[in-house]
């Protein structure tokens, strides 16, 4: 290319008009433009989750083998302990076959304490600073189901005159959109409904979010932040376990405990035993007692959604 | 596309040469970035907030009250005053001793034999006059909440812990009065744990009324 | 087979080169982008280094800036069709030098797009569970996944016509119809479908009441084709000023008029939109009302959505007057229509379906400086690339550069 370049060199013999010369001027350019450049990337030098090339290769939680599994679940281990100081117990427990969680709220006894939304973040080692909660209570105007009117805020002594409550978290639901709507099949229904999300696989583009007719997903706008000895270290792979930035999250009826035959952490904190979980296919549950006796609705059913997650009331 | 072949470009006519001015403003706007860049003005943009640690309090799976496991009255013993050899006779308030500090608000529920026993008074009084232990208590409150007892066996009412599936493990639960006074049913107020954080920034319009209680009333 | 490959690279290499060619007001320009597109790293960087909590989205407002921008992009995309029609279906020959014209912006714009999208993501660096076959895609069922397909095969249709013409024009050869008539086809085809497909997006989701009607499709669609050919408009009236490259006026007016028969769609199906909104005046109202009016004293978008329907109006009205044929009436209405139709197509139709919440909350969004600087960046690039689209290629299309001339002509 040298030889068409000449009339490069031949004007830069003679600069008219003053100037400087073309490659005097595309080589200072060419210098100031990678200053500013250099300094432009320079925020990087900070970066402190980059994934390793484990991290970053690890495949989808369906195409992983029993031994790529445990290796990971051993990565993790070390991950938590490296980080908190504790080795967790981290285990992947797998869906009970004849199991299909449902879970029941009494809207005439629940008094909008706000004791659940904290037993969850807890149990589920949420960021608390940015707070992440995955239970939001509705304080609601007695006479509306409008949940425009309803108060997220509200404080003091509870329940307050003239005002029920209504708590809601993900509904579980059976035609879930926001399983629809991910791109990546990050998040998925398992045989027991619980529709739960891989954190190594979710690319947080948040559509999940927008499709959401319930709010109930939360997004890790920044590093979560859990001080350590809040940790809990009973920890599901597909819940509970520490969550990178920037990925979704939301409830997953506990699964740790309920995949073990335990009851979510939001059930055994109520202060009023409004919250009631099961086996929606054994017709002995609980929940099922509730289906057939109770008065059940479901929240925006209009949406068509088919909730796992039931109001009832016996007042 | 191509109708105007040969014609002279006219931005090729001007001289190679760049006007040192121009060159110097250029360069003085890429030294200018990365100054600016190094001085970082703009930030990380908006701080985390401060959020009070949670109490943990909030998260106490403590019942709402505590459920005794014998029948005393300030620490005494029922027994060390009512002998139960004969019936007792009376209203407490009148006799102006020991009970009568004792709330009752339980609807028309307003007369303690009705529940305690008359002659036993460390026992519950059935229908028929025979007594109930306090451990069963819940069958005193069936005689007349017998829906809601019938709920709380089935486990649509009252608090359940431990196992939902019993080939796993048990399930404990809660006798009535562990969560509600039997001489006052109806929960007290508790305090409701902290509201969720809310970003400042998402909240600027001033003067605007609290959320929750429109203006108007309703929506809208 | 080589000697071809080998040859269009030396042809995008004598075109490259091309680049680094101008007067002081083109270097000048090409540094003030570039300082932009700068600004939009540095700000990037900081956000992948903290998080997305650079900006102002929040769990409520879950999509910001970055997606509306992204949405009108899209339509930006789309309205190369408005030319590719007349010129290939009825061989219309006044746009025949403008189509090209119209195909290169349509690359930058896409470029744009994914941009927007990636700056979006929570996790840019796991962009391969997108890719099909090697990632999970979970397609047919996901609309963002028909959405990552049409995209990049819209970019790489456009790229390879325009790749492929004037490479032609450059060998003095006639394209051979086969090599670019079916691609031509198939993009117009691909146009409405990428900007159908970025409505379905919205229209899909039950649960915001907002995006779930069936008007948000054809309203994308007219409003792209209003803003798309607007922005060539400006952008021709450039060309013909500082290059060489032969624009005529009858060209011009021909795009006027599309943009003038869009803008009167557009308005009209705004016009349906909001009589349903507020006629019926149910509980889903309150996502428009937030927007034009405020909700509960929250004002945020309120000053926005009035601005662009003062914009949307006198754009319309100085198109429907014979002033808009004087190209200084045409330009304002032009810029008018694209800021107005940015606003209300962006902001306006991303956000106020998040507010309030599905749970009746209210949480306003305002953008960030690292977010605004962020959208500055990709626009920056955006155009800086256009710019070296258009250097690279008009000194092609004016016959400037043949294999036979040197590289500087």
């Amino acid at each position: 290319m040298e030889e068409e370049r000449k009339p490069d060199e031949s004007c830069a013999g003679a600069p008219e008009g003053g100037g400087i010369s073309r490659r005097a001027f595309l080589g200072t350019m060419a210098a100031g433009a990678a200053a500013a450049t250099a300094a432009a990337l320079s925020p990087l030098k900070d970066i402190a989750d980059l994934p390793t090339l484990e991290q970053f290769l690890q495949q989808h939680y369906k195409e992983l083998t029993p031994a790529d599994k445990e290796a990971i679940l051993e990565r993790i281990r070390d991950e938590v302990q490296a980080k908190y100081g504790v080795r967790p117990n981290l285990t992947d427990p797998q869906p009970l076959p004849g199991v299909e969680f449902g879970y029941a709220l009494n809207i005439g006894r629940c008094v909008g304490c706000r004791k659940c939304v904290y037993a969850c973040v807890k149990e589920n080692n949420q960021s608390r600073n940015p707070q992440i909660q995955y239970i939001r209570v509705l304080q609601m105007r007695k006479g509306s189901i409008d949940v425009e009117s309803s108060s997220h805020d509200y404080e003091g002594e509870v329940p307050k005159e003239g005002f029920y409550y209504m708590p809601v978290q993900c509904h579980q639901c059976r035609k879930a959109p926001c399983v629809k709507a991910c791109p990546v099949e990050a998040t998925w229904q398992e045989p027991d409904g619980v529709v739960v999300i891989d954190y190594n696989w979710c690319i947080g583009c948040r559509y999940c979010m927008a499709a959401c007719p319930y709010n109930a997903r939360r997004f890790n706008f920044a590093q979560p932040d859990l001080p350590k000895e809040d940790l809990n270290a009973d920890m599901g792979y597909l819940s509970n376990r520490p969550r990178p930035k920037g990925v979704v999250e939301k409830c997953h009826f506990c699964l740790h405990r309920a995949r073990n035959g335990r009851y979510p952490a939001c059930v055994e904190v109520c202060p009023t035993g409004s919250r009631k979980f099961g086996n929606l296919l054994d017709p002995e549950s609980e929940i099922s007692y509730i289906l057939k006796t109770k008065r059940v609705y479901v929240l925006k059913e209009e949406v068509g959604t088919l909730p796992r997650f039931y109001y009832y009331f016996d007042l | 596309m191509n109708s105007h072949p040969q014609e002279p470009d006219r931005s090729k006519r001007v001289p190679s040469a760049v006007p040192t001015r121009a060159a110097a403003l250029m360069v003085a706007i890429f030294l200018g970035l990365a100054v600016f860049f190094r001085a970082d003005p703009v930030g990380q943009g908006p701080a985390l907030d401060a959020i009070p640690p949670d109490d943990p309090a909030f998260a106490s799976t403590l019942p709402a009250r505590k459920a005794r496991t014998e029948m005393t009255f300030d620490g005494a013993p029922c027994k060390s005053c009512h002998e139960g050899t004969e019936a007792i006779q009376g209203s407490p308030v009148e006799k102006g001793v020991f009970h009568d500090k004792i709330a009752l608000k339980h609807g028309r529920n307003k007369h303690c034999f009705n529940c305690h026993h008359r002659l036993q008074p460390a026992n519950f009084s059935d229908f028929d006059g025979s007594s109930i232990k306090l451990a069963d208590v819940q069958l005193l409150c069936a005689k007349c909440h017998g829906t809601t007892f019938r709920d709380w066996e089935s486990g649509a009412h009252g608090r359940r812990a431990g196992y939902w599936d019993a080939s796993q493990g048990k399930f404990k639960t809660l006798v009535c009065i562990a969560c509600h006074d039997p001489h006052w049913p109806v929960f007290k107020p508790l305090r409701a744990a902290a509201a969720p954080h809310v970003n400042p920034r998402t909240r600027k319009a001033a003067g605007a009324p609290a959320h929750g209680e429109p203006a108007e009333g309703g929506r809208r | 087979m080589t000697k071809t490959l080998k040859d269009y690279v030396f042809f995008v290499y004598r075109c490259a080169v091309l680049t680094f060619e101008g007067d002081w007001r083109y270097f000048l320009w090409m540094t003030a982008l570039t300082a932009g597109a700068l600004l939009g790293l540095n700000a990037y960087c900081k956000q992948l280094v903290t998080g997305l909590s650079v900006t102002g989205m929040s769990d409520a407002v879950s999509w910001g800036l970055y997606i509306a921008n992204f949405t009108f992009l899209v339509g930006m995309a789309a309205a190369a069709v408005m030319l590719v029609i007349p010129v290939y279906v009825y061989e219309d020959e006044t746009l025949n030098d403008v189509v090209i014209l119209g195909e290169l912006l349509t690359v930058a714009v896409i470029v744009m797009c994914l941009l927007f999208v990636t700056v979006d993501l929570g996790r840019p660096d796991r962009f391969w569970h997108m890719v099909p076959f090697v990632g999970k895609f979970n397609w047919p069922i996901s609309m963002l996944s028909w959405d990552v397909i049409v995209l990049n095969g819209y970019l790489a249709i456009n790229a390879h016509i325009c790749g492929y013409l004037v490479y032609m024009v450059y060998l003095g050869r006639k394209p051979s119809p086969y090599l670019y008539k079916p691609f031509v086809f198939l993009s117009i085809f691909w146009a409405i479908s990428i900007h159908t497909v970025t409505a379905f997006l919205y229209v899909g989701l039950g649960g915001r009441p907002f995006w779930n009607a069936a008007i948000v499709a054809p309203r994308f669609l007219a409003s792209a084709f209003t803003a798309g050919p607007g922005f060539l408009i400006l952008t021709l009236r450039i060309v013909r000023r500082v290059t060489a490259y032969h624009v005529s006026d009858k060209a011009l007016m021909m795009l006027r008029r599309i943009v003038q028969v869009s803008m009167i769609i557009t308005v009209f199906l705004l016009f349906c939109e909001l009589f349903k909104e507020f006629y019926t005046d149910s509980a889903h109202v309150a996502s428009s009302r937030y927007l034009f009016f405020g909700l509960h004293g929250h004002h945020g978008l309120v000053p926005w959505i009035w601005t662009a329907m003062a914009f949307n109006t006198a754009a319309l009205i100085l198109l429907l007057l014979p002033v808009s044929k004087s190209l200084k009436y045409l330009d304002l209405a032009c810029i008018l229509a694209i800021v107005g139709i940015w606003i209300e197509k962006g902001m306006g139709m991303v956000i106020p379906a998040f507010i309030p919440t599905p749970l009746g909350e209210i949480v306003e969004y305002f953008p960030t400086t690292n977010e605004w600087l962020i959208c500055l960046g990709i626009w920056s690039f955006g155009l800086l690339l256009y710019t070296i689209f258009l250097k690279m290629t008009i000194p092609v299309l004016t016959g400037a550069l043949r294999p036979s001339s040197s590289t500087r002509p």
